[in-house]
């Protein structure tokens, strides 16, 4: 809404380093530094009590300059945000702290009151600009409001909702420009409102994917554009970003909080626990390497290396799905030891994959198209009273084949582990080595692209070191567009959702990135020191 | 609109649908693992040798005209049993949009052997073998490649297949290319090497 009425949206998060203290900072269109604070009261009223609760805040709100950079060194105005009402003796109190505040030199109604009243009203105010009357397919919307808000998102009915809005499937009337802004902002709108189940269930995996999903359809409508994310988009963008920090750090506080990770009933959970355990472990990797690389310093941080493995789980390796998560916690791993035990872990990793793939272990894990759902249908359906007609890997194989052997190769190669290097090849020229290329850049920033070529790679029997060396050291991404291989975490939490974007390219670029593993000629390019 | 019940329907479209599939695939070439290609708009296969073959899919479809008034006098069996129109159609189009890409393979690879329209005989199917790359199993026994022949070949193909172990002289060239196959299974295993 903020975007809409002009606002340049500074930062927007919960979770932030202290001295901020602001939920969302912003610049108004005359430029006037604006810090609010926001407080969800849904349907109900923001009392007295609740209001003593955060008064120091709100103190801390109207008195503290805004230390955040690129802020005008001048007087902000203050907000208070609620989507409640406001009781009687509150807006009394705040009446008797502006007085107070006047007095003190800090001009009249230095504390505004945003309550729900006010949101709607500014919301009719923005109307078309705000609301996507040009929504192609309202059956997606609605169809995401039918989720009870308990389960992971369901990224095809994303796909379907952002692409419809984007207009991503035609060739023709592609949206740019200002229409393009328009679209972005009702967008954000509508992931919002199609969140809702999601939202009252605190479900934060779900909350987050939304918006990575958002972020990256948006980076999509524009690179189709021909357009860099600017202005409005690039606030948008910016917004949806604190909102993923926010879920994400919302779900490590109730993690390290917990104390088991079972959810539901627990006879049903067996199958569903270790994948849940990875996928978190995939996450909170990722915003702990968030956080390190934006110099962020939260409390919860101390709790989430706490929980974090050093070791991988084995039994969460339930697909290739599942690597992207591994990938995730590698990283983090290899941050946190410096020994070679994370290399090692790695191409252990990587033989337990081609294992599975050759069939000496175990089936074969599912390609990343597949979901653990998918799996777990798959493997009880007797038990689960399912007929062939519902296995959702029909008569599929999936031996000989992997797509993600050759990324983590490369990444063993470039810890320089020749020698188990030598062991693994064998075994890694007796597979199809498997990756999905998209015809057109903006494709990538889709979960499924009509346009695009499977790539089936058989490598020469015998190999050469310095050939490795050099597929290993490389980076490009030529299909990734440059907003979002500038955004590695955005990346790397668009691969968790979405794997099979986790092709041999990416998977380097991101390991360059996060890791400081390179022991290989030629050198690591000097963009690209982690 | 009329009244409707979409759920039911789909259920049953969704029926009809892996009933044909279920009997194209009866009618088609069985054994061959398959393995989904879930988007885009082709394949693209690098060999080892460095060549690169890049397909667009094919689409295989068939057309089924029910007229309304069957839909008022038939029962669901019925369109089940009309399916079988498109069952031959679309399986003859997948049978030949497999021999066409395998065939343009193994004629490019040269693994392919030409019959010149004669019977399939013992010394074909060696000449053939003769071209393959043949695995072998832990205990030494060749891992055979499967063998696609049509409904008419199969007597002539068991009775000429049985004459490689009877007749001495066949029976020894047989054993001279398995042990010629052995030594290059080894060798090329033995070439799975990481150098440098």
């Amino acid at each position: 809404m903020l975007v809409g009425e002009n606002h340049r949206v500074l930062h927007s998060t919960r979770h932030s380093p202290i001295e901020f203290g602001k939920d969302v900072i912003s610049l108004d269109p005359d430029g006037t530094p604006c810090a609010f604070q926001l407080k969800g009261n849904p349907g109900g009223r923001l009392t007295l009590t609740q209001f003593r609760e955060i008064q120091a805040q709100l103190v801390q709100l109207v008195t503290q300059a805004i230390a955040y950079p690129g802020v005008p060194d001048m007087p902000h105005q203050s907000y208070l945000v609620t989507n409640g009402l406001v009781e009687e003796e509150v807006q009394q109190a705040i009446r008797g702290m502006n007085q107070m505040w006047e007095r003190n030199g800090y001009g009249a109604d230095a504390l505004l009151v945003l309550e729900r009243g006010s949101l709607l009203e500014r919301a009719t105010r923005l109307g078309a600009s705000l609301w996507p009357f040009g929504i192609a397919d309202l059956g997606a919307l609605i169809d995401m409001l039918s989720h009870q808000g308990d389960d992971v998102l369901p990224i095809a009915k994303m796909h379907t909702l952002l692409s419809g809005m984007y207009r991503l499937a035609r060739d023709e009337n592609i949206p740019s420009g200002a229409e393009l802004q328009r679209l972005v902002t009702s967008a954000a709108l509508l992931v919002a409102v199609a969140m809702r189940n999601f939202e009252q269930k605190d479900n934060h995996f779900a909350i987050a994917s939304a918006w990575i999903l958002f972020s990256i359809y948006t980076i999509s409508a524009c690179d189709r554009a021909g357009e860099l994310p600017r202005e409005k988009i690039a606030d948008s963008i910016t917004v949806a970003r604190g909102a993923i920090f926010d879920a994400i750090a919302d779900l490590a506080d109730e993690v390290v909080n917990r104390q088991h990770l079972t959810v539901g009933p627990g006879m049903a959970d067996t199958e569903f626990y270790h994948p849940r355990a990875a996928l978190i472990s995939g996450l909170l990797s990722s915003f702990w390497l968030w956080c390190r690389r934006d110099g962020i310093v939260l409390p919860v941080l101390a709790s989430v290396e706490k929980h974090l493995p050093t070791i991988f789980n084995e039994r969460a390796l339930w697909g290739e799905g599942a690597l992207p998560q591994f990938l995730a916690h590698y990283w983090y791993i290899s941050r946190r030891d410096a020994s070679w035990r994370p290399e090692l872990m790695l191409a252990d990793l990587l033989k337990r994959v081609m294992y599975r793939q050759l069939g000496r272990q175990a089936e074969p894990l599912a390609t990343p198209y597949y979901s653990i759902d998918d799996v777990v249908r798959h493997r009880f359906l007797t038990e689960l009273g399912l007929g062939l007609a519902d296995d959702p890997f029909d008569d599929t194989g999936f031996r000989y084949a992997s797509y993600f052997a050759e990324g983590l190769l490369h990444l063993v190669v470039r810890a320089n582990l020749k020698q188990q290097c030598k062991t693994l090849w064998p075994d890694y020229t007796r597979l199809h080595h498997r990756r999905f290329e998209v015809a057109e850049r903006w494709q990538y920033c889709t979960a499924h692209s009509d346009q695009g070529l499977e790539h089936i790679t058989v490598v020469p029997l015998r190999g050469e070191w310095y050939l490795l060396e050099l597929d290993a050291a490389r980076i490009e991404t030529p299909k990734v567009p440059s907003p979002l291989r500038n955004d590695p975490i955005l990346l790397l939490l668009f691969t968790i959702l979405v794997p099979q974007r986790a092709t041999p390219d990416v998977i380097r670029f991101l390991g360059a990135t996060f890791s400081d593993v390179w022991f290989i000629e030629p050198a690591r390019p000097r963009d690209h020191s982690a | 609109m009329l009244p409707d019940w979409p759920s039911p329907k789909r259920e049953i479209v969704r029926a009809l649908m892996r009933h044909v599939r279920v009997r194209v695939e009866d009618r088609s070439i069985t054994g061959i693992a398959t393995s989904p290609v879930h988007e885009g708009h082709g394949t693209s296969i690098h060999r080892a040798d460095g060549t690169v073959d890049e397909r667009p899919f094919e689409r295989a479809g068939a057309e089924i005209a029910i007229p309304v008034e069957a839909i008022e006098t038939e029962s669901l069996q019925g369109i089940f049993d009309r399916m079988d129109g498109i069952i031959d159609t679309l399986a003859r189009a997948k049978s030949e949009a497999l021999f066409r890409t395998v065939g343009e393979a193994t004629r490019a690879a040269g693994t392919a052997t030409n019959a010149g329209g004669q019977p399939i005989t013992a010394e074909l199917l060696l000449q053939a073998w003769e071209k393959l790359n043949i695995d072998f199993r832990a205990n030494g026994q060749p891992q055979w490649p499967t063998t696609v022949i049509h409904r008419s070949q199969q007597d002539r193909f068991i009775v000429e297949r049985a004459r490689l172990e009877s007749e001495p002289m066949l029976r020894q060239q047989l054993i001279e290319l398995i042990n010629r196959k052995r030594e290059e299974w080894i060798a090329r295993e033995a070439d799975r090497v990481l150098v440098g």
